[in-house]
């Protein structure tokens, strides 16, 4: 039996991580990519908000995770052709291009130095130049360089310019004559993570993009001041050269614009205070000024990150930047300043745009292929906008990402686990890598060998590798040592598997590059050679001395020298590990029956999971039961209720209501479950928990809601509108109640698009007025309703000072007209904040001991790449629990958290990191100290015959490392950096080698 | 007689060492003064490795981990920090320039800040001359 295949179609980060949990619950994927590389817009970007996070540093793992995974097959340069067929049996065409350069290449640069023809580099945004013969950035996946024949001289036999071949020292790596290949897949279900594209921005005339060159794009800045970008880091003008001592962000340049995109690009403001906060971080001089026409940072930490540029002196100026023209050395850009109500001309060194995020190149033709259907805005068209958000047009085919319209990274993750949720229900046949890991190899004396690499001429241009490996060999227990071309190039790899039998070698070490990029290859090797990974040591020479030191030749040999000397310390007291395994129960349970939890519960349903819910009121369905008419299509809530209901009655899902969770013990794949019903108290085994426990929404004290019965909330509105029309009435809306505070800096994210959709909904026979802070209308259809609620008449507001309300007028300070009005007001509403949904929360903190943010939602795994997991393995989020979301986002974020779920349900066994701590018994004085600092509660105090004693939980433990640091008896060990190896290296770095 | 000082450098796996090998593949120069021990997390390095590295004879030691914030395993770079400021304490018990020790963060994009970073603290023991008091540049 093989694995169902599932199709990946973009190799951005959306489709990676649809990709990886696909891959993680047995499915074979092929993820096709159009350019030479995996990792999409995220690679080009330095830093990602609201943390500013490295982006490569948290994108590269999972590249790389994908590139090896050996249930994906990566196809670059490739394009799907065709599809026909239904779901479940799809049959696809795939054409992948030539790379003219094979697997063997070894990425030592040395053709791209020889090839005579450059042009302005892609991922640079054209501000580097790149060769023919390329890597597009140095940590590019696949790494294998790549001609572009369009630039190549070489063509066929009219121009025989073979300079890189001639360069090229590895054997049978360039290849000219390679040819295009079609390829014939057959699959299950596709995912359709294809992202978007940017406005090409000399389109927008009007800002001078194009004619002046100080006017640049935010992915240009973006690359200015990446540190890996064309200028290092380093922030200057393109004209001129020197560093700006004012810049103007231009936002909205061309979203929720007439003229261009109606829409919001819902990246772009976060994006640019991200950019200014870096610029600020570059220059500390440097004047920054913000022009914008609302602050969408609706995220979670997106307000405090917003109020943090606020603190630095970033200023924020409310307008659209109307044109950008130059005057002698400086550019000048007029807005019209909405707050102070005039025309502004603003001096400036530097312009940034914001331009629009738009559907795909060629998204039409792949809605051909794919026969799905585009939306009015040109991205792919969701089933169902509120519930069905990831399906498109076409049974079995999934959307996620940009594909489906602008988003940042983290709602393009969850979205992307999502579709692999949906995508894995038609894939039956599951299958996971076998991994058989010889456990000898430790026994006996140490028998060393040691491998020198030259690769190339990038250590061996500067270090003496022979004189090294001759030093090497004289070293004591080293058995072996020779000095070879290519350390990483299959030929040595079976030399070094041949050499481990041969010599009866028992720890090996490779002098060459960085374990971390090729550690896992040379480990591969020791498994195959049947000796445990973990007597492998990598000496780092080439990125440590040749390529660091290339002017100190003599110096560079003696630390590599150095440098192998303690990996040969090390290694004397390496030690084989073995990671164990842990059972699997099962079973899902799922906490909360509102919209979230019963996506969840479905999706693994379909799946043919079993599954639990519980629900702590009586009937299910959650917030849904509370609302009528849902924003942006306006389709009636118990409409979609209804068929959920509908499905779950024939789902085998195992439902309790009025049940709560009562206590949880245990790890991943084996949590027993206390919970608490009308029937009694029952304990149950399982092997996933998702959270969906939902959000509380805030009880307002203000403007008089507990004195006047003509103060409602949005919610309370909801209820008014089904009971029957409303007809005649002054309505009043206040928005941001509760939130944006400072008690509270976080946005809720769902209230304007819901406000508006309200406001719309009863400006037909009513007066009404919307007083808000900043209008974030950034959902799908929801800029458009704000536009309708506008044409239909409703009365905008905009306040900064908290408005009034006696129970007939609402008085606000309007920012606008500079006025205080006094509105008169039949029915206030007002919309409430999302909040904890406290009880709940409170008692997740005690059992399960999961981390809260300061408003006290959930904390994820990680902000952007781990959207759905919590910082307990096995431990799922879905919904509002981790953070107020719209209702489209919930139902992603509950797919996505079904198919972290499904991937752990999918095996029978769990391997766990071998990297962990140890407890010595007889050293523990059960101090506790060990257990306060573990970040992950992975050490508890167990009884012992005589005492007690720390124990730690191998598949809970990370092997950071803390606790060994802690531990004053010196009990705990961590295993593979014990502290007797890390001693050892120290006194070998100083000459000694016991 | 010239002397070149020896420097130890811890360097995290999932930042700093990242930093350290983007250094590599950029290019970046920097002396050569110093050796790279590679640890999980800076949380790891305990402080008698420290001790240890300056007894058999080490002129500086630097502590390197991810940015504050960013740390892989929460927030082990905070402990790291706890641990250096105890250290600069102990070390002036013992007679040891607190200056010899570092603390840097580094992120695994930032070639050119780790190449500036060592190359500073370098050029500043070497400024310190040896640590054992013995002749110095």
């Amino acid at each position: 039996m093989s694995a169902s295949s599932v199709l990946v179609i973009g190799g951005g980060i959306a489709g990676i991580q649809a990709s990886l949990d696909l891959a993680n619950a047995g499915a074979h994927v092929y993820l096709i990519e159009k350019a030479p590389f995996l990792g999409g817009r995220m690679a080009q970007l330095f830093k990602t908000f609201p943390t500013n996070d490295c982006s490569t540093c948290i994108e590269a793992p999972l590249i790389v995770e994908a590139h090896r995974h050996s249930n994906i097959d990566v196809l670059v340069d490739s394009e799907v052709m065709t599809v026909a067929g239904k779901a479940g049996d799809f049959k696809v065409k795939v054409l992948k291009k030539p790379k003219y350069v094979n697997d063997n290449c070894t990425s030592c640069g040395d053709c791209f130095d020889a090839c005579p023809e450059a042009v302005p580099n892609e991922f640079d945004v054209g501000l580097k130049l790149r060769k023919a013969i390329y890597l597009p950035f140095p940590q590019a996946v696949p790494s294998t360089y790549t001609i572009d024949r369009d630039l190549c001289l070489n063509k066929g036999h009219l121009i025989a310019c073979e300079k890189c071949l001639e360069a090229c020292e590895v054997e049978n790596c360039i290849d000219f004559e390679m040819k295009a290949e079609m390829l014939d897949l057959d699959v299950v279900s596709i995912i359709v993570a294809c992202g978007g594209s940017v406005l090409d921005p000399r389109s927008l005339e009007n800002y001078g993009y194009g004619k002046f060159e100080n006017v640049i794009t935010n992915m240009e800045f973006e690359r200015l001041v990446s540190a890996s970008g064309p200028t290092e880091g380093e922030l200057i003008e393109l004209e001129g050269m020197e560093s700006p001592k004012r810049i103007t962000f231009v936002l909205c340049a061309g979203s929720r614009d007439v003229n261009f995109q109606g829409y919001c690009s819902r990246v772009c403001c976060m994006n640019s205070i991200k950019e200014a906060l870096l610029a600020k971080e570059h220059l500390k001089d440097v004047e920054i000024t913000l022009l914008y026409m609302d602050i969408r940072s609706f995220g979670k930490g997106f307000e405090e990150y917003y109020n943090r540029a606020k603190e630095m002196g970033i200023k924020f100026v409310r307008g659209k930047a109307s044109d950008v023209t130059k005057e002698e050395e400086h550019l000048v850009v007029r807005v019209e300043n909405t707050e102070e109500g005039k025309i502004e001309d603003m001096e400036t060194d530097m312009v940034v745009l914001a331009p629009p995020l738009l559907p795909a190149e060629h998204i039409g033709d792949l809605a051909k292929v794919l026969d799905i259907k585009l939306d009015d805005d040109g991205f792919f068209k969701m089933e169902q906008v509120n519930v069905l958000p990831l399906r498109g047009t076409k049974e079995g085919i999934f959307l996620c990402g940009v594909a489906t319209g602008p988003k940042d990274i983290a709602d393009s993750v969850a979205e992307a686990s999502g579709a692999a949720s949906g995508a894995l229900s038609y894939a039956e046949k599951r299958e996971h890598p076998i991994v058989d890991i010889p456990e000898k190899g430790g026994e006996g004396e140490p028998r060393i060998g040691v491998f020198v690499c030259h690769c190339g001429n990038n250590i061996a241009g500067v270090v003496d590798v022979e004189d090294v490996a001759g030093y090497a060999g004289e070293l004591p227990n080293v058995v072996h040592s020779e000095n070879t071309l290519f350390a990483c190039a299959d030929s040595t790899i079976e030399d070094i598997i041949n050499t481990i039998r041969e010599k009866d070698l028992n720890r090996i070490i490779v002098a060459a590059c960085s374990p971390k990029t090729h550690g896992d290859l040379f480990m591969d090797a020791l498994i195959e050679a049947g000796i445990n990974p973990y007597l492998f040591e990598m000496s780092n020479i080439r990125n440590q001395c040749s390529w660091v030191h290339a002017d100190e030749p003599e110096r560079a040999t003696e630390k590599s020298k150095t440098l192998i000397r303690m990996s040969v310390a090390r290694a004397n007291l390496a030690e084989p590990l073995i990671a164990e395994t842990s059972s699997v129960t099962k079973s899902a349970l799922i906490v909360g029956g509102g919209i979230a939890g019963l996506t969840a519960a479905l999706d693994l349903n379909a799946q043919g999971i079993d599954v639990t819910l519980i629900e702590k009121q009586e009937e299910l369905g959650g917030r849904l039961r509370e609302l009528h008419k849902l924003s942006p299509e306006g389709i009636e809530a118990s409409k979609l209720l209804t068929q959920k209901m509908k499905d779950l009655l024939k789902s085998n899902v195992n439902v309790m209501t009025s049940a709560t969770l009562d206590d949880v013990k245990g790890y991943v794949g084996n949590f027993q479950v206390t919970i608490k019903s009308l029937e009694g108290v029952t304990t149950k085994d399982f092997g996933p928990i998702i959270l969906a426990i939902g959000s509380d929404l805030y009880e307002p004290t203000e403007f008089g809601y507990e004195d006047y019965e003509n103060v409602i909330t949005n919610l309370e509105l909801e209820k008014m509108m089904e009971e029957g029309p409303i007809e005649g009435k002054t309505i009043s809306f206040i928005q941001c109640v509760g939130a944006r505070n400072e008690e509270y800096p976080g946005c809720s994210r769902y209230c304007c698009e819901t406000g508006i959709h309200q406001a719309a909904q009863v400006a037909e026979d009513n007066k009404v007025n919307f007083l808000y802070k900043d209008m974030r209308t950034f959902g799908k259809g929801a800029e458009e309703n704000y536009k309708i609620a506008s044409e239909k008449g409703v009365r905008f507001f905009r306040w900064t000072e908290q408005p009034e309300f006696d129970g007939n007028e609402v008085k606000v300070q309007d920012v606008f007209s500079d006025m205080t009005l006094a509105l008169p007001t039949d029915l206030l509403v007002l919309s409430v904040a999302m909040r904890p949904n406290q009880e709940t929360v409170e008692k997740l903190v005690e059992v399960l001991k999961v981390p809260l943010s300061e408003e006290g939602f959930l904390m994820e795994k990680h902000v952007k790449l781990g959207p759905v997991e919590s910082s307990i393995a096995g431990v799922y989020l879905a919904g509002c629990v981790s953070g107020p979301k719209r209702l489209d986002e919930s139902v992603s974020s509950a797919s996505g958290a079904a198919a972290k779920a499904a991937a752990l349900l999918s095996k029978d066994e769990i391997l766990v990191s071998p990297i962990v701590a140890f407890v010595r018994e007889d050293n523990c004085r059960w101090c506790a100290r060990c257990s306060e600092v573990c970040p992950y509660s992975a050490i508890d105090i167990v009884e012992i015959e005589g005492g007690k004693v720390a124990w730690v939980n191998g598949a809970m433990c990370t092997g950071c490392g803390a606790c060994v640091v802690e531990c004053p008896t010196k009990a705990m060990i961590l295993k593979g950096f014990k502290d007797e190896q890390i001693e050892a290296q120290i006194d070998a770095m100083m000459g000694e080698l016991a | 007689m010239s002397w070149d000082p020896q420097i130890l450098v811890f360097a995290c796996n999932w930042c700093s060492y990242g930093g350290a090998d983007a250094a590599g593949v950029s290019r970046f120069q920097y002396p050569p003064d110093v050796q790279i021990v590679r640890v999980m997390c800076s949380g790891r390095v305990d402080p008698g490795f420290v001790l240890r590295a300056f007894n058999k004879g080490a002129d500086g030691v630097l502590v390197t981990g991810c940015h504050l914030g960013d740390c892989h395993y929460q927030d082990g770079n905070y402990k790291a920090e706890k641990r250096v400021e105890m250290l600069y304490t102990l070390l002036g018990q013992l007679g040891i320039q607190s200056e010899r020790l570092g603390l840097e963060w580094i992120s695994a994009a930032e070639g050119q800040r780790f190449a500036n970073v060592i190359t500073d603290f370098v050029g500043k023991i070497r400024r310190l001359g040896p640590a054992n008091g013995g002749e110095g540049p």
